[in-house]
């Protein structure tokens, strides 16, 4: 796939992402709800996680806190060396743009965009300019295979196909990271196992981190790791310790 | 930034288009009904006070007992050079106004007779066909262009007051009293009927109604109106404006009219405050999303309020051409004209309450956690 930012000339196993006892509360008093409790995570160019476990267990709200759509309650997110715990609202909306690419569930495109619109919008937000957003958008669904429904609306594309767009959406401001939410969850076998596949080489073939939370075992196989969350508890992460165990 | 919010705005619009035309409607409606007020407002307006408006003058002298009557105040042009002295006043004109009939190819109409001396603040400005009469010239009329719908055309002769023929050389535009057509006429025809329709008042010398001064480019009207009264005994001088809310009616209708308009442009912030905080609250997903993938609150605020615009503009587009359509086949006892200054106002009004209405749904979009972006259930 291809690149547009600058060669990117950190070390190999660089951290990109890494969560330092992240706990996130919701609502306070005897009714607050621990989402999340002391979660610590590091992942690493090149290096795809999945994070596995119940439904209600803490993924997607740990996955909302290393992607800075949620402040957690107590400990510290870093994406490279910016503490995005530390960020005003406006400075994380700036670095979701460019450094994170999100892939959701139901694939969360603009029913009133087509295709490479929908693509080539994430542009602007990063300071893409329109004809440089819109290229690079077309050449994203070229190398994804969906040349031929650019011009489509999300509604004329199978649910493989919307992932599709979905992927290069995140993919169009070439970010370092990468997360992805259940996102073969409506998929069925041969397109689920299409869309992981994309995931880990666009993490693996470009040198980003990727996070993805699934109950999906064909994901869990693409994985560099697996980790498993319970009750809002995340599995002691080995390559916290150890940052050279990525690979 | 600011292109993308607005193509963004203006793509779902056109990709939603029976939802925009829904919404479009039913903002159309108000805006129909807004645009038809008004209009009405206007036009009624219009007739009753255009013959002052119709006048280049700042300041209008009555005499104390008149008590701003036009019809009754009987201010003698002799004053006019006690009214010159006066600190401000640059010229003196005087009208007079005696109500009467006509005969037109039409038939019988009320109208209003206005004496006038040529080339003074009294003069009506808004000719727009023939010639204006001059002083002592006999039988010559200028005459409200309301006064074509009843047949008359420049050349005609019309009979006023049961036995003066005119010859009517000019048409005056918005120059109405009390939703009467006026004719303009030389103080000596006016002393004519004056003469016939109050015989007990006798022959006049001269004109004898109300005074226009017309001031200096750097004086104010109410300073002058107030030397005139500190000055000249037995005179009422107020600001033309003043003068105009003076007229019977004038005031309430309106006050009236300003209320109603008033609360056509509320009821239409709140349907678009409805509307909107309806889309911001179906969308919130996708709002959310886009807020996830790094657009800033400002991208979904100027896309919401281009989408306010749009809507806004066709509602008007609609809206005024249904008015148009309306004041073309409404009886000529619905005085309804749409005047570019009128649409202009009301349009103002109405992009005002839309803007409004979608700022208000703005909030929302502004305390929306991008969080909500992770939800399975997106459209």
């Amino acid at each position: 796939m291809t690149s547009a930012a600058p060669a990117d000339t950190s070390p190999v196993n660089a951290a990109v992402v890494r969560a330092d006892g992240c706990t996130r509360v919701f609502g306070d008093g005897p009714g607050a709800v621990t989402a999340v409790s002391g979660a610590s995570l590091t992942v690493h160019r090149g290096e795809l996680v999945a994070l596995v476990g119940p439904s209600g267990s803490g993924k997607t709200t740990l996955l909302s806190m290393l992607g800075a759509l949620l402040t957690p309650t107590a400990g510290r997110v870093f994406i490279g060396d910016v503490e995005t715990t530390a960020l005003t609202e406006r400075e994380r909306t700036r670095l979701r743009a460019a450094r994170i690419g999100f892939v959701f569930q139901s694939a969360g495109l603009l029913p009133y965009l087509t295709a490479v619109e929908n693509v080539a919008t994430v542009g602007s937000f990063a300071g893409l300019s329109r004809p440089v957003a819109r290229r690079r958008a077309e050449q994203l669904l070229d190398e994804l295979g969906l040349a031929n429904r650019a011009g489509h609306l999300p509604k004329a594309l199978s649910g493989g196909e919307q992932q599709r767009v979905a992927i290069a959406r995140a993919l169009l401001n070439d970010p370092p990271l990468l997360l992805a939410d259940e996102p073969t969850a409506h998929l069925d076998g041969e397109r689920g196992r299409q869309v992981i596949g994309l995931i880990a080489d666009a993490v693996r073939q470009h040198g980003r981190a990727g996070v993805v939370v699934t109950h999906d075992d064909r994901v869990a196989a693409h994985a560099d790791r697996v980790m498993a969350m319970t009750d809002g508890r995340l599995a002691t992460d080995p390559a916290a310790a150890h940052p050279a165990v990525s690979g | 930034m600011t292109w993308t919010a607005v193509r963004l705005g203006i793509a779902e619009l056109w990709r939603s288009r029976a939802r925009t035309a829904l919404a479009a409607g039913t903002v159309a409606v108000l805006a129909f009904l807004t645009m038809t007020l008004a209009g009405l407002a206007d036009s009624l307006d219009r007739g009753s006070t255009g013959v002052l408006q119709a006048v280049d003058a700042d300041v209008v002298v009555f005499n104390e007992e008149a008590r701003r009557q036009l019809l009754r105040s009987r201010v003698p042009h002799g004053q006019a050079t006690a009214l010159l002295q006066v600190d401000g006043v640059r010229a003196v004109g005087t009208i007079a106004l005696v109500p009467t009939s006509a005969e037109t190819p039409a038939g019988a109409t009320r109208v209003t007779l206005v004496g006038y001396h040529a080339r003074t603040p009294a003069e009506p400005t808004r000719l727009v066909a023939g010639r204006l009469p001059v002083d002592g010239e006999p039988g010559i009329a200028a005459v409200d262009s309301s006064l074509r719908g009843s047949g008359v055309e420049i050349g005609d002769e019309i009979t006023i007051a049961g036995d003066r023929v005119v010859e009517v050389v000019g048409f005056v535009e918005d120059a109405r009293f009390l939703q009467q057509p006026t004719v303009w006429v030389p103080p000596d025809m006016w002393a004519q009927v004056r003469m016939r329709a109050f015989p007990e008042t006798g022959w006049a010398e001269s004109l004898a109604g109300v005074s226009l001064l017309r001031i200096s480019p750097d004086a104010d009207p109410a300073t002058v109106a107030a030397a005139v009264n500190s000055t000249v005994d037995g005179l009422d001088a107020v600001p033309l404006a003043e003068g105009v809310r003076a007229i019977p009616g004038v005031d309430v209708q309106r006050g009236t009219f300003g209320v109603i308009v008033t609360l056509t442009v509320a009821v239409t912030a709140l349907v678009v405050t409805l509307l909107f905080v309806l889309i911001v609250t179906e969308r919130r997903v996708q709002l959310a999303t886009l807020r996830a993938l790094g657009a800033p609150p400002r991208l979904l605020a100027v896309a919401l309020l281009s989408q306010a615009t749009a809507v806004w503009l066709l509602a008007l587009v609609a809206g005024t051409a249904g008015t148009a359509a309306l004041s073309a086949v409404a009886p000529e006892a619905m005085p309804l004209a749409l005047r570019p200054a009128v649409v202009a106002t009301a349009g103002a009004a109405l992009l005002l309450a839309a803007l409004a209405g979608a700022g208000f749904a703005l909030r929302r979009v502004h305390r929306l956690d991008p969080a909500i972006a992770m939800e399975d259930d997106q459209t």
